[in-house]
């Protein structure tokens, strides 16, 4: 599914837009704020949804080839987080709604958590 | 040792030699040059005419410099070793010796009186072609292996800084980078990437400053990463899911989680940890290609 559906779909602030927003696609969710586990369960084009907002969240999604990453709860990212998401091409994302609406809404739209 | 060389002559390369060699052209490019290595698992070619005369020689260790230069697009005729030494079926496997010892190539052409290619020999084939002339039963093929694989190796290396989280998983991201480029495939990236992340995380969160060091070799990739810091004291239990000794600042930020040398060692296909408590730690694991 293309990333951009889901933006407006959920109606989705868009903080950081990468140069390859438009063709981003999205294959599957995944919620959670321990990096080690995420590390290890996280996939290809997944969207990522976490409350930390400090710049490592950004190597995270990098270096496992995430969509995008969604902070919700109108969670703000730190300042370097919005700059390095810029300079590094990362989109980062943001909502009003808990994580777990936010999932439930994904679902809805026919996105899985788990892997094939 | 000179009274042992009587022996050899009786054995010449023609004997030893592989006769289906892997060749490129010299209008193909760096990245095709690269392709192929990658496939056929070699760490170089010989670059032969439409009349397979040998012009020249192409290696891994140009396809680096290549890749270094963003060159991959060049012709190999630009980028290839074009001084070649070879080698005559009819000479004795102590001529193909000495060129091995003398400048350490990693492979010798074969050629006839009109350098044309006839066949390819390798330290591998020479020490082979010994063994059985020594009559000796069995060689160690994984000695043969590290020492051909140490040949064409490609060294990154970091220096970690200690509560540095600006700079935290450069290591990882610029060796991924670089597995990406060289092609190898990305199930193998995957796990290179975590073992990286994760080893760099923990010299930043539990250690003082440390040396992360990544040796891509043709079959592998082995990481070392050696800090001074307060070391760990139990290693079966550091080992262990969901223990962490993480401050609460740090796991605020969603480390300590416990997972990350469990993650290391499911990612690898060698693992070794040492550590000096109060001294530092040393880590080292090796991923398979
Ligand atoms: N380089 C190191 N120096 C000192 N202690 C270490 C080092 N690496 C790991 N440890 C010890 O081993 C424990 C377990 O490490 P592991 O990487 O599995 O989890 P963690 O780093 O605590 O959390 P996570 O990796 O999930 O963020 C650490 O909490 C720490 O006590
Ligand atoms: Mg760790």
């Amino acid at each position: 599914m293309k990333l951009q559906e889901i933006v407006k779909n959920l109606g989705l602030e868009v903080l950081v837009k990468s140069n390859t927003f438009d063709q981003q696609i999205v294959e599957g969710v995944y919620v959670c704020d321990l990096l080690s586990n995420v590390m290890a369960h996280g996939r290809e084009n997944d969207l990522w949804i976490t409350i930390q907002t400090h710049q490592n969240i950004l190597a995270v999604a990098s270096l496992l080839n995430f969509s995008a990453i969604l902070l919700p709860e109108n969670l703000n990212p730190d300042r370097e987080t919005l700059m390095k998401a810029e300079k590094e091409n990362i989109i980062l994302l943001k909502s009003s709604q808990t994580a777990f609406t936010l999932a439930g809404q994904l679902y809805e739209l026919g996105l899985r958590g788990e892997r094939g | 040792m000179n009274n042992d060389k009587h022996d050899l002559p009786s054995l010449t390369v023609k004997e030893i030699m592989i006769t289906s060699v892997v060749t490129v052209f010299p209008e193909m490019t760096m990245g095709e040059a690269k392709e192929i290595m990658r496939l056929k698992n070699i760490t170089g070619m010989p670059v032969i005419d439409k009349n397979r005369k040998v012009i020249g020689v192409v290696s891994i260790a140009d396809v680096f410099q290549a890749l270094d230069e963003h060159k991959l697009d060049a012709p190999i005729r630009e980028r290839m070793t074009v001084k070649v030494h070879s080698v005559k079926p009819e000479d004795s496997i102590s001529v193909a010796l000495s060129l091995f010892r003398r400048y350490q190539f990693g492979r010798l052409p074969v050629v006839d009186d009109g350098n044309t290619l006839v066949g390819l020999i390798t330290p591998k084939e020479v020490i082979a072609g010994l063994a059985a002339f020594l009559k000796l039963e069995e060689i160690n093929e994984g000695d043969l292996g590290t020492k051909s694989g140490s040949e064409i190796n490609r060294t990154l290396e970091f220096h970690l800084q200690g509560g540095n989280f600006d700079q935290a998983g450069i290591a990882a991201s610029t060796l991924k980078k670089t597995l990406q480029e060289i092609g190898i495939r990305p199930e193998i990236i995957r796990k290179a990437t975590i073992a990286t992340y994760e080893a760099e995380m923990n010299v930043v969160i539990h250690a003082d400053e440390g040396i992360l060091k990544a040796v891509i070799t043709a079959d592998k990739l082995k990481i070392s990463v050696n800090d001074r810091g307060p070391g760990i004291a139990n290693i079966e239990e550091a080992m262990q899911v969901g223990f962490s000794t993480a401050p609460d600042k740090i796991r605020e930020m969603g480390f300590g989680a416990g997972m990350g040398l469990p993650n290391i060692k499911k990612s690898s296909d060698y693992f070794k940890i040492d550590s000096l408590p109060g001294k530092g730690t040393d880590l080292y694991i090796e991923i398979n290609f």
